[in-house]
């Protein structure tokens, strides 16, 4: 494991995983809407983390396009993305503290954008007032079982630090 | 007449001297030329004697052009890599797997403020990404940390299609000599394979690409050309791949039913 800090994020990050933290507005590079979703084709406000279980591209959106088009069956992706601190009053983030990635909850409407076979999940949530979405796909929707349970290892090893 | 013989028997024993002195000068050659393999009496060669001082290095014995710096120690082994953790040009943190993963991976050791490094900042920048010394390979650039480089200056020649990072503890850890230098990993053996420099991005590709063909990492193409793809190149590549076999947005097939199988207990929370 090896522990990955930046902007009050931190992760532990298992043997072979790739991993990037960028803080507020700066984002990942984006790709032009025509085939990214649209919430990929502005970055997001706040910080923002991904984790792969593969090389992460150079290039890609904050809800990793450009990563899942690489990914092979056995991969996973989790997308840790920071909104506006306003967007803790919404209903959306009313959920404090990270989720648990469950198998039931993955589906490939979840993706952002589909691809055939994988599967994905989207969960809005908030801690200590920060707002986050957290995103996760996995490589292959039908044997998704192992997946889910290494990316909900992962996603527990995630620890946010209050904005002072 | 005595004088005569005296000097004779003199002059017959400094040759016998002499031609000893010969006979014990050729048998050490031939000693010699017998340890190198070469068996000059019978006309065959023999089979070489084992070395007094086994080899320590994996490398090819390995010269500079003028102007680039020798990497270092020739008979030091190459030795494990590391996986890499550092600090992004633009801010924030990274991690780079180059162990245990199934591709190989080139360190680029660059620095903002060599010259010769400009050459391969611009090679590494070229649209469609840079020909690589072997297939499935992943280019990642190393510079020294913040403490040691502008990270504006990094920033602005980091091609957008490479992971650049910014991590002096890597230098230390590969031993870096001088920059611009390359390290080539096997993924699979969490080894390095292949280590140098020069002065053309065309002299590093070869010298690391004979390093591929020396460790029997050549792999298929096909993989190699859709890693080497930048993002959207690879969006494109798949939109086009999915439209020639009839898949369009809202296509069924995007969307499977999970066979019945899958949906006991695997669908309970872990």
């Amino acid at each position: 494991m090896s522990l990955l800090t930046d902007s009050g994020i931190s992760i532990d990050l298992p043997h072979r995983w790739d991993g990037q933290i960028r803080g507020a507005g700066r984002g990942f590079t984006s790709h032009s809407a025509t085939t990214v979703a649209p919430l990929d084709a502005t970055p997001t406000a706040g910080s923002v983390l991904h984790a792969s279980s593969f090389a992460l591209p150079a290039e890609r959106g904050d809800y990793g396009s450009g990563a899942v088009e690489v990914m092979g069956g056995s991969d996973i992706l989790i997308c840790l993305l920071e909104h506006e601190p306003a967007a803790a009053a919404t209903a959306l983030f009313r959920r404090e503290g990270l989720p648990r990635v469950g198998v039931a909850d993955f589906s490939p409407e979840s993706m952002q954008r589909a691809m055939p076979g994988m599967s994905g999940f989207q969960r809005f949530f908030q801690v200590a007032g920060r707002p986050f979405c957290l995103y996760v796909v996995v490589g292959h929707h039908v044997t998704r079982g192992p997946l889910v349970r290494s990316a909900h290892a992962v996603v527990q090893t995630i620890s946010i630090v209050p904005k002072s | 007449m005595a004088a005569l013989v005296v000097a004779l028997a003199l002059v017959v024993a400094l040759l016998g001297v002499l031609v000893i002195g010969l006979l014990r000068s050729h048998a050490e050659i031939l000693r010699a030329l017998h340890d190198l393999g070469v068996n000059l009496e019978d006309g065959v060669a023999a089979p070489a004697a084992p070395r007094r001082t086994p080899a320590v290095s994996n490398r090819a014995p390995m010269r500079t052009s003028e102007g680039v710096p020798r990497p270092r120690d020739e008979n030091a082994p190459m030795g494990d890599a590391v996986d890499l953790t550092g600090e992004l040009p633009l801010g924030g943190a990274a991690r780079v797997a180059v162990t245990g993963v199934g591709h190989a991976t080139l360190l680029a050791f660059l620095s903002s403020g060599c010259g010769t490094c400009g050459v391969f900042w611009e090679a590494l920048s070229v649209p469609d990404g840079p020909e690589l010394p072997g297939p499935d390979t992943r280019v990642v650039i190393v510079t020294n940390g913040p403490e040691a480089e502008s990270a504006a200056a990094v920033a602005d020649l980091a091609p957008t299609a490479i992971v650049t990072i910014m991590a002096s503890h890597a230098w230390d850890d590969y031993r870096v000599p001088v920059s611009p230098y390359f390290l080539l990993v096997d993924g699979p053996s969490g080894t390095v394979v292949g280590e140098g420099s020069g002065t053309s991005w065309e002299q590093v590709r070869d010298l690391l690409g004979r390093a591929i063909a020396d460790a029997g990492l050549a792999r298929s193409d096909d993989h190699s050309r859709l890693a080497r793809m930048g993002g959207q190149d690879r969006a494109d590549w798949v939109d086009s791949e999915m439209h020639a076999a009839g898949i369009e947005p809202g296509h069924p097939s995007l969307y499977p039913t999970p066979h019945a199988s899958h949906l006991g207990a695997d669908d309970a929370t872990p």
